[in-house]
């Protein structure tokens, strides 16, 4: 980018300033969080360029350069781990990886599952099922209301719900969508779906009418799996062998089929993620063995590729959680003991992650990436 | 220019007026002598160059630089400016001093040259060379960064913004303050508060 710059300011004498429009624009942007903050008390010009919506959102927007994960101990203490330096580890067997904990002080909250990472914002329930959007650097919660449309909870297991948590660039406004769905075998028998979205602006939680997808049997979606972000829609698989979109600004859903081509396998979808951007599913079969299928160009089915994933015995049950950043050929892979592993596709070979300074016992990844930033779900709040 | 031909001139070249130093397009001779320059601009109207073009670029303080059209066409600005037929003669940049017109001339070279930056040995000794040419002052990385946003020198103007970010990022707001010559205008009690507001960031 070319900033204009006041000609005054120019003068090959005056070298000892920047001019603020650099300062600003180009060299802020590129700090982390925590100095940012810090440099908030600097000047007043500083603190509301920093505390600024339009700044907060260029930060976070930006290309970031490292890949950090975000994960649970057994305990509910949540950590972030950077992974960016297996460049430097590329003969060895053994990575190490720093991980952080991100304790939220007032109130101390222990944490049961991690359902959503968005720019910097965590979606999470802590161990009495509240949902909360939080930044877990900067200490910003806030409390996601209970969905009064749709049944959440219910003792033994009888109710399935999935989430996604993304962000609506056209609105400005964080979206958190559940579907909720009967355990075909409980005593309910019913087969009706329930989707909602909660928008953050707004705070109020809507109910989407029916749409046609989930009349079919079996057409629920994968009940394992929560949404993941893919060009402003969110995603989930269903037992059909179909992926449905959601796409967060028009708020409508989207069916895309598995093409035939990259093959038809009998339910063993294991997960879907994102893949450096793009749609990345997972699959594990008898005949094919363990394969990742990525759809280059969103939308279109034939731009489906597969690559084969070696290296892995059939019993470890291993889940994908992303892409190194900028390293297209090294996915992340966690195993279900709770170990964090890094596959070469190339090099058809893993690489053990060391996590240092972790909780020293088994960690739960979230299957995405997690950045630092200093958004807040509390700015929607004080405007209004 | 090369409208300004007419039958006269065409008829008067002929294959002895073929300059004496092979020229092809990649050439890995960046900048001639000015004698070689005026040479050759004795025996040829400008419209009929050869295939490397350079371009004289001048310092604020008057010094002149020749280099290659390739090189000098990183920067975006000048890019323009010879699109837009301003490049006649020279190029005057009065923002820029010599020290670093120099400077910034070497890197665009570096980055010309380096033939195919996927390789991984290209692209390492691109790093390095990168690495290298910001080890220095202060004073310095500021004129570069000036230097590089008004030339429109995407890659140096990233490269040096970085530096001084990863520089900054660990300072205390006093230290933030003297680099940058900003006046403090909070009042104590002011900035105990946006302290205390953002407490997490300073432990």
């Amino acid at each position: 980018m070319h900033i204009v710059v006041d000609s005054e300011a120019m003068s090959p004498s005056a070298c000892k300033n920047l001019p603020l429009e650099i300062t600003e624009a180009i060299i802020l942007p590129l700090l982390p969080p925590k100095s940012l903050a810090r440099f908030k008390s600097v000047s007043k010009t500083w603190n509301s360029l920093i505390s600024s919506p339009h700044f907060i959102k260029t930060h976070f927007l930006q290309t970031h350069h490292t890949t950090q994960l975000i994960a649970l101990s057994t305990t509910g203490s949540l950590y972030s781990i950077d992974i960016t330096e297996t460049l430097l580890y590329l003969d060895r067997d053994d990575i190490p990886a720093t991980a952080k904990e991100l304790r939220i002080r007032s109130p101390p909250l222990r944490w049961k599952e991690i359902l959503g990472s968005c720019n910097g914002l965590l979606l999470a329930k802590d161990e009495n099922d509240t949902m909360f959007v939080m930044n877990p650097m900067t200490q910003d919660l806030w409390e996601v209301p209970l969905c009064p449309f749709a049944p959440v909870y219910e003792e033994y297991e009888e109710v399935y719900v999935r989430y996604g948590f993304g962000y609506d660039l056209s609105a400005d406004d964080y979206k958190i969508v559940s579907i909720s769905f009967w355990n075909p075998y409980s005593y309910h028998d019913s087969k009706e779906t329930f989707v909602c979205v909660y928008s953050l602006r707004n705070n109020s939680w809507r109910k989407l009418p029916d749409c046609n997808y989930y009349e079919h049997d079996y057409t629920v979606v994968d009940d394992v799996i929560n949404g993941a972000v893919i060009n402003q829609s969110l995603h989930w698989l269903t037992r059909q062998f179909e992926i449905v979109g959601f796409n967060l600004a028009s708020e409508e859903f989207k069916q895309m089929k598995f093409p035939v081509l990259v093959g038809f396998y009998r339910g063993l979808f294991t997960s879907m993620v994102d893949v450096g951007g793009k749609l990345g599913v997972f699959m594990r079969s008898e005949e094919a063995g363990f394969e990742c299928c990525v759809m280059e160009e969103y939308g279109v089915a034939e731009s489906w590729t597969k690559v084969r994933i070696h290296g892995f015995e059939e019993e470890d049950r291993v889940w994908p959680v992303c892409l190194l950043q900028g390293r297209n050929r090294e996915i992340v892979f966690q195993e279900t003991e709770g170990g964090v592993v890094v596959y070469n596709i190339d090099e058809r070979r893993r690489r053990h992650v060391r996590i240092v300074g972790g909780p020293g016992g088994n960690v739960n990844v979230f299957p995405g990436t997690f950045v630092e930033s200093l958004e807040s779900p509390k700015r929607f709040m004080i405007a209004s | 220019m090369l409208k300004n031909l007419n039958s006269k001139h065409i008829q008067r070249f002929s294959y002895k007026y073929l300059p004496q130093f092979p020229i092809s397009p990649n050439s890995p001779k960046l900048g001639f002598s000015r004698s070689q320059i005026a040479n050759y601009r004795s025996n040829f109207p400008t419209t009929i160059m050869s295939s490397s073009k350079t371009i004289v670029l001048r310092s604020s303080d008057g010094e002149t630089f020749e280099v290659d059209e390739a090189v000098a066409v990183e920067s975006q600005t000048i890019k323009h400016m010879i699109e837009d037929g301003c490049a006649d003669t020279s190029i005057p940049l009065p923002n820029v001093t010599s020290k670093i017109l120099s400077k910034v001339i070497e890197y665009c070279k570096k980055h010309v040259e380096t033939p195919n930056a996927d390789e991984k040995v290209a692209e390492e000794d691109l790093k390095s060379f990168d690495a290298d040419f910001v080890k220095v002052d202060q004073s310095t990385l500021f004129d570069l960064i000036l230097a590089a946003n008004y030339l429109n020198i995407k890659s140096l103007l990233d490269l040096t913004c970085q530096t001084v970010a990863d520089m900054i990022k660990g300072k205390t707001p006093e230290e933030i303050r003297k680099t940058f010559n900003i006046k403090n205008d909070f009042t104590p009690e002011e900035e105990e508060e946006v302290r205390r507001e953002n407490a997490w960031a300073f432990e």
